[in-house]
This record gives C-alpha cells, sequence and structure tokens, in this order.
C-alpha cells in the first residue's frame, strides 16, 4: 500500500523535465527529493498531481492507477499539493481561501471542525480570518497554502519547497507544523532547496539530477553521504 | 561569406524583399485580372491597417479596441481635404451646406493629403493618452470602445461636415496597386525598425512586466503614448487610402465591425508580430473573397443553395474561435520571419569586440554616505509598513538587510526605488533628494533593483532583456529608430555587442538568444541581477537574491555577488533570510521588525543580539 510511481516521464513541450522516475512513498511516511535547480523535482510533483498533461509511466495510490485522473480527480482520492510559491487566492480572505480548499467535499459539518483543526494547527490564520490572502506576510501565505491542502483532507501531501522566502524562525515554525501534520497520520512528499531541513524531517530521500534519480536512500545515510554534503548541503 | 551584423543583414534582405515587391506588383498589374487587381490594393490597406493596430495591441500589449474610430477620422479627413471646393458644396444634403472651414479645408495633394489624415487621428489618440495612460489596467479597451462609437455616431450627425448619412460619393480613385503596396512597405520598415530598437524593446518590457520595465528606467506612459499615435497615424493612413480606393464613404464602413476584422487580422496572424499582422491581413482579404461564393446562390448536384448573405463573418468568427481553441497564439505567434529566422545564426559572424567594451556606468559621487534614509514612514490604510527609519549605506559596502516575514523590508525597498511615494521621512541618495520620483527617473540616477519574485521579460530573449537594462544608455532618438539612421544602425550595433560580450563575462553568452522565461530557475535569478547591473548602477538594491536555490547554488552566488561587488565597485543593499549569505558576505547588517529597524552592526553582533534571535532567529538550528 501506499503511493507508488513508476517509471514516470513528462514533458513541456519539446522539453522533457522528467525522465523514469521510480518513488516508493510508503504510507505514514516523509519521503523527500533533493536536487539542484532544474532537476526535475517540481515537475514530479505536478505529473503526480496531472497538472502536467503530458506524461507516461505509472502512478498507483493503493494499487489503483491514477496516470489518467485529471488534477481534481487526484485531490478527491486524498493526494494534496501545495504549490511552490503559494499561489494562494489573493482577492479572498483566509476563510474562503480555506473553504476553497474543502471545495469538493459536501458534509459542512466535517468542514468546520477542518476549519477549527487547521486553526489550532495555525493559530495565526484564525486572527487573520477576514483579511484577503493577498494582504498576509509571506509566511503566514505559506501556512494558509499549507492549510488550504489540509482542508482536503489529504491522505498524501505534496509539499513544493514550504520554506521558500521565509525567514529563520519561520523556516522553523513550517517545518514544526509539517513534523505535527505527519503525526496526524498523513502521509508526506516534501520537495526542497533546503536539503538539510528536508533530510532532517523525512525518513527516506531521493536525489534528483537532470530528471532522473542519481541517489536514493535512506535521509540519514543521505545526509552522511559526502557527494550530497558536497553538492546539496554546501559543505566543502 | 558571413554576414557581420544582424542589422546590415536586415538592410540588405529589405532591398531584396523591396525589389521582390516591385516585381511582384509588376507581375500582378499585368497578368492578374483587374478585379483581382483591386483586391490585391486592399490587401495592401489591410496591411497598413493590421501593423498599425498590432503596435499598440500587440507589440506594446495594451488592449485598444478604436481602431475604427482612426481610421474613420483618417478617411474624411484626407477625402475632405481633396474634394474641391464645388463639389462639396454639391453634394452636401444639409440644407445649409458644409461650414465654410470645411469647404475652404484643402490640399494640394494626395500624399500630403494623408499625412495629414494620419496626423489628424494621430492627434486625436494623443488627446486620449493624456487621461487614459495615468492609470493602468483595461481602461485603454473601454475608453477607445467609447471613442469608436462617439466618431461613428458624430459620422451620422455632423452632417455639415461629413453629409451625415448619405456619405461622400465619387472620390477620386488615387489609390492604386502601386502606391497603396510602397506605403505599405514603408509603413512595414518603419514599424520594423522601430521595433528592433530600443524602443521597440521598451514597449515589449511595457507587454511582458510593467514594473520590471519602469525599473529599468522606462516611463510606461511615454511608450503607451508613443505607440498609441503611430498605430492611430498609419490606421488613419489606411483610412485615406481606404477612401479613395472604394471612392465611397459613409459612416456604416466605419462600425465596430471594421474594429471585429482588425481583431481578427491581427489575432489570427499573431499578436505582437509585424510578420503575422501581414499574413493575418493577407488571409483575411484573399479568403474574404473566395468566401463571397457562399453568399450567393449556386445550384450544387440539383440543390438549390440560395446564398445567405452575411455568412462570410460567421466564417471568420468560427475560423478565430478554432484558432484560439488550436493555435492561441495565431500563425506566427510572437516570433518574426525574418531573415534571421530563416536561415539561422550560422550565417551571422559573430559580433566584434565592441570599441568600447566594458557596460556605461553611472559616474558615482565621494560621498561618506551613498544612500541616506531618515525617518521615513509608509503606510497603507492603517497598517504602517516601515515606521521611521534610518537607514545610512557606505559606499563600496555589501549592506545586508534582515527581518521576519512582513518587517517592511521590501516596502523600505519599493520605497527607495520609487515605486511607493514614502508618507513621511527624507531619501537621500548622493545628496539627491529620491522623495516623489518615479522608477523611471531613480534608475537613471545610478540605483537599480531586483524584484522578489524574479519578474524577468519573460518573452524576450536573454539578449534583449538585458539590452532593456542598458535603455537608458540609448544614444539614438525615436526619429532615428524609425528613419534606420546611420546613428540608430551603429548604436544598436554596439549595444549589442557590448551585451553579448557583457553576457559572455557572466556565463549566459550561450543562453543569449533564448528566451528568458525557458531558463531554469537559478539562471533567471542571476539573469535578473545582470539586467539589474546592465543599466550601470552605483547602488544595487537585491531582494532575496538566494531565495529557492539550494546550499551549492547559493555559494556561488555569494561569488558571484562578491565578484560584481569588485568589478564594477557596486555598492549593495541585500534583503535575504539565508544566513549563510548575510554572515558571507555582507557587512553591515541591518535588522527590521514590524517596519522598525531594531539592531545594527557586524553579522556577528547581530547574530547575538537577543531581540534579533528571539524576533528572527529563533531557537533552532539554523540553516
Amino acid at each position: 500500500m501506499g503511493l507508488q510511481i513508476k517509471d514516470l516521464f513528462a514533458s513541456y513541450g519539446a522539453i522533457r523535465a522528467v525522465k523514469g522516475i521510480s518513488l516508493e512513498i510508503p504510507e505514514g511516511s516523509c519521503v523527500c527529493l533533493i536536487g539542484a535547480n532544474g532537476a526535475g523535482k517540481t515537475s514530479t510533483l505536478r505529473a503526480i498531481m496531472g497538472l502536467i498533461r503530458d506524461r507516461k509511466g505509472e502512478i498507483l495510490l493503493d494499487g489503483q492507477s491514477l496516470i489518467r485522473c485529471k488534477p481534481y480527480e487526484v485531490v478527491r482520492k486524498g493526494i494534496a499539493m501545495v504549490p511552490e510559491g503559494r499561489h494562494i487566492f489573493p482577492n479572498l480572505t483566509v476563510e474562503d481561501n480555506l473553504k476553497m480548499g474543502a471545495y469538493f467535499r459536501t458534509n459542512s459539518v466535517e468542514i468546520q471542525s477542518d476549519l477549527e483543526r487547521v486553526f489550532q494547527l495555525f493559530p495565526r490564520l484564525k486572527e487573520r480570518i477576514y483579511q484577503l490572502g493577498g494582504t498576509l506576510s509571506g509566511g503566514e501565505q505559506q501556512m494558509l497554502a499549507v492549510a488550504r491542502a489540509l482542508m482536503a483532507r489529504p491522505r498524501y501531501l505534496l509539499l513544493d519547497e514550504p520554506s521558500l522566502g521565509l525567514s529563520p524562525i519561520l523556516v522553523q515554525a513550517i517545518y514544526y507544523h509539517i513534523q505535527q501534520i505527519r503525526q496526524q497520520g498523513i502521509t508526506l512528499l516534501l520537495v526542497e532547496q533546503n536539503a538539510r531541513m528536508a533530510l532532517e524531517v523525512s525518513d527516506y530521500g531521493y536525489v534528483l539530477e537532470t530528471g532522473k534519480i542519481y541517489l536514493q536512500g535512506n535521509s540519514s545515510e543521505l545526509s552522511n553521504n559526502p557527494d550530497v554534503q558536497k553538492a546539496y548541503l554546501g559543505e566543502t | 561569406m558571413r554576414i557581420t551584423s544582424e542589422l546590415y543583414l536586415r538592410l540588405i534582405v529589405t532591398l531584396i524583399l523591396f525589389l521582390l515587391l516591385l516585381g511582384i506588383l509588376r507581375w500582378v498589374e499585368t497578368r492578374v485580372n483587374p478585379y483581382w487587381v483591386q483586391i490585391t490594393t486592399l490587401a495592401g490597406i489591410y496591411v497598413i491597417m493590421a501593423v498599425g493596430y498590432n503596435l499598440i495591441n500587440g507589440i506594446c500589449g495594451q488592449f485598444a479596441l478604436g481602431p475604427n474610430a482612426f481610421v474613420a477620422l483618417g478617411a474624411y479627413a484626407t477625402s475632405l481635404a481633396l474634394l474641391p471646393s464645388e463639389e462639396k458644396i454639391q453634394t452636401f444634403v444639409h440644407p445649409a451646406g458644409p461650414y465654410p472651414w470645411v469647404v475652404q479645408w484643402h490640399l494640394p495633394n494626395f500624399y500630403l493629403a494623408l499625412c495629414v489624415g494620419g496626423l489628424v487621428a494621430a492627434f486625436h489618440a494623443l488627446l486620449m493618452s493624456i487621461p487614459v495612460f495615468q492609470t493602468r489596467g483595461d481602461y485603454l479597451a473601454i475608453v477607445t470602445l467609447g471613442f469608436g462609437e462617439i466618431v461613428r455616431t458624430l459620422l451620422v450627425n455632423a452632417e455639415r461636415i461629413t453629409n451625415g448619412a448619405t456619405g461622400i460619393k465619387g472620390l477620386p480613385p488615387y489609390t492604386t496597386l502601386w502606391n497603396t503596396w510602397i506605403i505599405t512597405f514603408l509603413c512595414i520598415v518603419l514599424t520594423a525598425g522601430l521595433n528592433k530598437s530600443t524602443f521597440g524593446r521598451a514597449m515589449k518590457a511595457i507587454r511582458e512586466d510593467e514594473d520590471a520595465a519602469e525599473a529599468m528606467g522606462i516611463s510606461p506612459r511615454w511608450y503607451k503614448t508613443l505607440a498609441f499615435t503611430l498605430s492611430a497615424f498609419w490606421l488613419g493612413v489606411g483610412g485615406g487610402l481606404l477612401a479613395h480606393h472604394l471612392t465611397t464613404l459613409d459612416p456604416k464602413q466605419f462600425t465596430f465591425f471594421l474594429t471585429f476584422n482588425l481583431l481578427v487580422v491581427i489575432v489570427l496572424g499573431g499578436l505582437g508580430s509585424i510578420t503575422g499582422s501581414i499574413s493575418g491581413a493577407l488571409i483575411f482579404v484573399y479568403l474574404n473573397e473566395v468566401l463571397r461564393t457562399i453568399e450567393e446562390p449556386h445550384t450544387l448536384f440539383g440543390w438549390e443553395y440560395v446564398g445567405i448573405p452575411g455568412l462570410r463573418s460567421v466564417v471568420f468568427a468560427f475560423l478565430l474561435i478554432i484558432i484560439m481553441l488550436f493555435r492561441s497564439r495565431g500563425i506566427t505567434g510572437r516570433a518574426e520571419i525574418s531573415p534571421v529566422t530563416l536561415l539561422g545564426r550560422r550565417w551571422l559572424a559573430k559580433p566584434k569586440p565592441a570599441a568600447s567594451s566594458t557596460l556605461p556606468r553611472i559616474k558615482a559621487k565621494e560621498l561618506p554616505y551613498i544612500l541616506s534614509i531618515s525617518g521615513v514612514t509608509k503606510k497603507f490604510g492603517g497598517v504602517v509598513a516601515v515606521k521611521e527609519m534610518d537607514l545610512k549605506v557606505t559606499p563600496g559596502k555589501i549592506h545586508g538587510l534582515i527581518g521576519p516575514n512582513g518587517a517592511g523590508k521590501t516596502t523600505l525597498f519599493n520605497v527607495i526605488s520609487g515605486f511607493y511615494r514614502p508618507d513621511a521621512g527624507k531619501i537621500l541618495f548622493q545628496n539627491i533628494l529620491l522623495n516623489g520620483k518615479r522608477p523611471y527617473h531613480i534608475t537613471p540616477l545610478g540605483i537599480a533593483r531586483t524584484f522578489q519574485n524574479i519578474r524577468l521579460f519573460p518573452e524576450l530573449s536573454v539578449l534583449e532583456n538585458v539590452m532593456v537594462g542598458m535603455h537608458i544608455h540609448r544614444r539614438y532618438s525615436v526619429w532615428d529608430a524609425l528613419l534606420w539612421s546611420p546613428r540608430f544602425l551603429s548604436g544598436e550595433e554596439k549595444m549589442r555587442a557590448m551585451s553579448l560580450r557583457y553576457l559572455e563575462q557572466l556565463g549566459l553568452g550561450e543562453l543569449a538568444f533564448q528566451p528568458a522565461g525557458s531558463l531554469p530557475y537559478g539562471l533567471q535569478r542571476k539573469l535578473e541581477i545582470a539586467r539589474a547591473l546592465s543599466s550601470g548602477p552605483v547602488l544595487l538594491l537585491l531582494d532575496e537574491p538566494a531565495a529557492g536555490l539550494n546550499p551549492a547554488e547559493t555559494l556561488e552566488l555569494m561569488q558571484f555577488i562578491r565578484s560584481i561587488q569588485e568589478m564594477y565597485n557596486l555598492t549593495i543593499l541585500l534583503i535575504e533570510h539565508d544566513m549563510r549569505v548575510i554572515m558571507g558576505i555582507c557587512e553591515p547588517v541591518s535588522v527590521m521588525d514590524s517596519g522598525v529597524k531594531i539592531a545594527e552592526g557586524t553579522p556577528k553582533e547581530v547574530q547575538s543580539n537577543p531581540a534579533v534571535i528571539q524576533a528572527y532567529l529563533g531557537g533552532g538550528k539554523v540553516t
């Protein structure tokens, strides 16, 4: 069981961004993808969600294929994504942004209780409930993006660069929240430039280079790997 | 043989195309039946109108909807100037006859009248530009739509000027195949020259990202006005030609339907592309003629087809929908079919090393502080984003600015670079007061900036991005560009060579002709710094240059920043969250929280400051 990606290819027009990637994401785990800019990390996430239509290979959720699913169908099956650069709805209030995350759900009682739950996780958002999304600071927007994804009640959460543009203290806060989310039983696939942080919170990691998997292993092994240290952790 | 310069290659090809055009016209004149000669003339007129209309809608990216008004203005101004006075008095149906000034309005020559017709249209565009371009957004579309309708109503009701709904008949058929196509050629050459100049690049930069364009020293208002006025001029000339081609004028020719047709032409061809507009116009006119048959009665296999008038517009509307579905960018997209795209770059020799290979630079003054900010406050409604901020920047330093998200760092950058007007306080840059200056005033003084979320001109090439950055160092005028003067050719050549060399120095040379938007994220960050640098600044403002870079790339970026700082003797003010960058290359470091400066000092001092730890660094491990 879990999410399995087998030999995934994805292209933007003539440019092939993902060239045969296989990932294994067991239920309840936290897996990270690291790699340089342009290595295909974001494209892999977008291909899993179906946001890149030009894709080949197999995506199995508990043995069920998702390769023909549209993005909104993928979300209904229990996979949500927090896109790189947040992409919140700037002219909707925080509350409406969150409700959009639960768009396909119909049980309003459950939605209300989930709303309370994400406010518990991010008390800051409750303070700003009627503020427009676009007027939040960068860190608050990132929290909103994560909270919005949680409103879909996903079993799997794909996080694309949650630490982008955040101050050190907020990076710590976001990672604290990520760990809390994990404790709630949500499986995580994490893409990060901040490789150190990513390897710290994850169980297993994949290193991507030019659209292929270059290295994989337990996160603790990877952070001790001299190649990884040199190329991605910036240690000399 | 290799040709040393793209622009000279263009000149040669232009000459060849001109001779070719003369040949084709001769062939059409002698071998084609007179009916199709007429259609070919009409095609030329449509090309002029489309190329003109594309200038504002496609190249400058401002959605205008009133070309019918400008065509009408040009048509009536030209016709009334050429119609003999007696004829005017005879044909006008209004009992009082035309106004005396309409009777007296007379020009001796068709070409002079065309020019004046164009100028009349351009003058109205210029008047409209004053209010419309003070704001951004879709106002232009609404205003021009209204203007089109006003002009049409005036044509019907101002009977003593236009002869109302009756119109004017029996105009002399001055428009010929030859004069139309020579004017068409002229229109294309002039517009292409402008398009390839620093002014055309400025218009495209505005289309791509207006804020970034403004930060390059480009005044959006000026260039939108230029594009709109020139566009109206060519539409007016087209109107004059059209009137003397059809030899009749009446208000029904200038309804919104004409606007719709022109819109179909430029969208079908490819918005923003001159060659696209040309092909769109040719396809439209000839297809329109071929399709005439579907509006006429026929007998098909014994089945009587009565012919449906107006069916052609249905066909064109369908064509537009189909193109939008399958090729939303039109036939050519934004690309031009030019000698270079056809032959490839291998025919072009590498540019010679420019005589002055270094970038033009703005002179720095010797002062203890290059930038001094005192008591600056910026409010948004009730929220105080920056509060009585003081900051002094010493020349030659890489000054770090850190603080929690929402502390007001980027707001401060926007105040310095002129995007926001401070509510209080003073900003002095090299002893010049910046308060109230627009970004395009500030860039030429020597401040350049990058943006937190990369704002390149994605559809322009890497080279063009850098050349837009050099906009303030242009050495030729709009007239030089329009007329392909030697000053334009050599100035543009120098700028290109200089930019190419500069890109090579930065290791971006291989990518010079790629669209900036296609570069990987890390290189886009680098290009944005390169573009800011190409304006030759004294002070460079970098907003989170390391965001989204991995640790190895960040190290590379730090070396890059340090090397440009030394090479160009820059002063840099840098916002960053990556403490490695702050600790590694910045000194001093200022810390902001909630719009206020809470600490300042060496990186070490700041790092151990309890207030900074509490507000910003946090207790945990810092990466």
